[in-house]
């Protein structure tokens, strides 16, 4: 097992060793840019150092307490505006890990009964409005430019699940 | 260093979310921070590569090509070129923003800005494949053109508002 993550943690760093190689050689040909890269570089990552801890803090409590089982539960039946809501509230609480996890979920809820709109809100939420992107947009970004998006974003989304049930069922209803 | 007052008061918080779970329930306390530690830990590679990229495009990529562009005197045309290629690949959002931020430090228009983050963290072109094989080929047809007018309504909204709130 530990020979397994250990192997796995060393693949995951090869792109960085090629991403530097191929910067050693770039700086090679061009050594004069050098300087304001590392200085852009370093401003980028000390901002990102700042919220750092929060985001590790937040990964690791919405990984414990939202667990799949709690999507399920609270899922369920849920219909109507109230289970869009809910399904919104859900998707942006499961900012963790890689997004392609939400396929097989969205696939699991969906086989147990879900609304299509509900799947639908609850993906696009999970990549679209996470809070833990929303605490580095606005770190980043500022709160003018988040809060429009934000609240842009989180409406729209659920307009965009209501239609796609529309199109996804409308083959169907006409006979 | 701009604005430190946001950055102490959300690891405030945070930290203070984490000792309530913490004095609740110990083992869940600890279980948080190893699997926090763990998702950032195998995201890290990409954070750095990332940031890397980011100093060399703002070094090679002068502030002037980038707001001729895909500032507000581009119009429509960079607009549109930015939404269809962020739609390709999805990025983490944690990911996209340091991108976003250093675009619009370098005189990107909000709404390509916006455009941008909204395009590249929800818009997938390049997964449609594996959404295909959990979700059929529907699910993703709808979800992804969906999406995409969504990001473009996001993006231009958004450059609206910002340029009349400032």
């Amino acid at each position: 097992m530990k020979h397994t993550t250990k192997k796995k943690s060393s693949r995951k760093f090869f792109p960085l060793i090629i991403f530097c190689l191929f910067a050693v050689v770039l700086f090679f040909f061009y050594p004069d840019k050098l300087a304001p890269s590392i200085a852009s570089s370093w401003e980028s990552l000390s901002q990102f150092a700042l919220i750092f801890p929060a985001i590790i803090l937040l990964m690791g409590i919405f990984t414990v307490m939202v667990t799949p089982r709690v999507i399920e539960k609270n899922f369920g039946k849920n219909t109507g505006f109230y289970g869009a809501l809910k399904a919104l509230a859900l998707g942006s609480l499961m900012s963790t890990g890689p997004f392609y996890l939400s396929f097989p979920m969205a696939k699991n809820l969906l086989s147990k009964g879900a609304r299509v709109s509900a799947v639908m809100i609850f993906v696009s939420a999970w990549n679209g409005v996470g809070v833990i992107a929303e605490i580095v947009e606005l770190h980043f970004m500022g709160i003018v430019f988040t809060a429009t998006r934000f609240i842009m974003t989180s409406t729209l989304i659920l307009v965009l699940g209501y239609a796609a049930e529309y199109l996804f069922f409308e083959g169907k209803s006409k006979k | 260093m701009k604005n430190l007052l946001f950055p102490i008061g959300v690891n405030g918080v945070v930290f203070l979310v984490w000792l309530l779970l913490l004095a609740k329930d110990r083992k869940k306390g600890m279980l948080a921070v190893r699997t926090g530690w763990e998702t950032i830990w195998s995201m890290l590679p990409f954070i750095l590569i990332i940031i890397g990229l980011i100093g060399i495009g703002s070094s090679f990529v002068n502030p002037e090509s980038i707001a001729r562009y895909l500032g507000d005197q581009a119009g429509i045309k960079g607009f549109l070129f930015v939404s269809l290629f962020s739609s390709l690949l999805q990025i983490p959002g944690i990911i996209a923003f340091p991108i976003a931020a250093k675009l619009y430090e370098s005189g990107a228009a909000v709404s390509a800005v916006a455009v941008f983050a909204c395009a590249s963290t929800m818009a997938s072109i390049f997964t449609f494949p594996l959404e295909m094989k959990y979700l059929g080929r529907k699910f993703p047809v709808i979800r992804i053109g969906l999406t995409y007018i969504l990001c473009v309504v996001v993006g231009l909204g958004t450059g609206v508002i910002v340029h009349l709130l400032k």
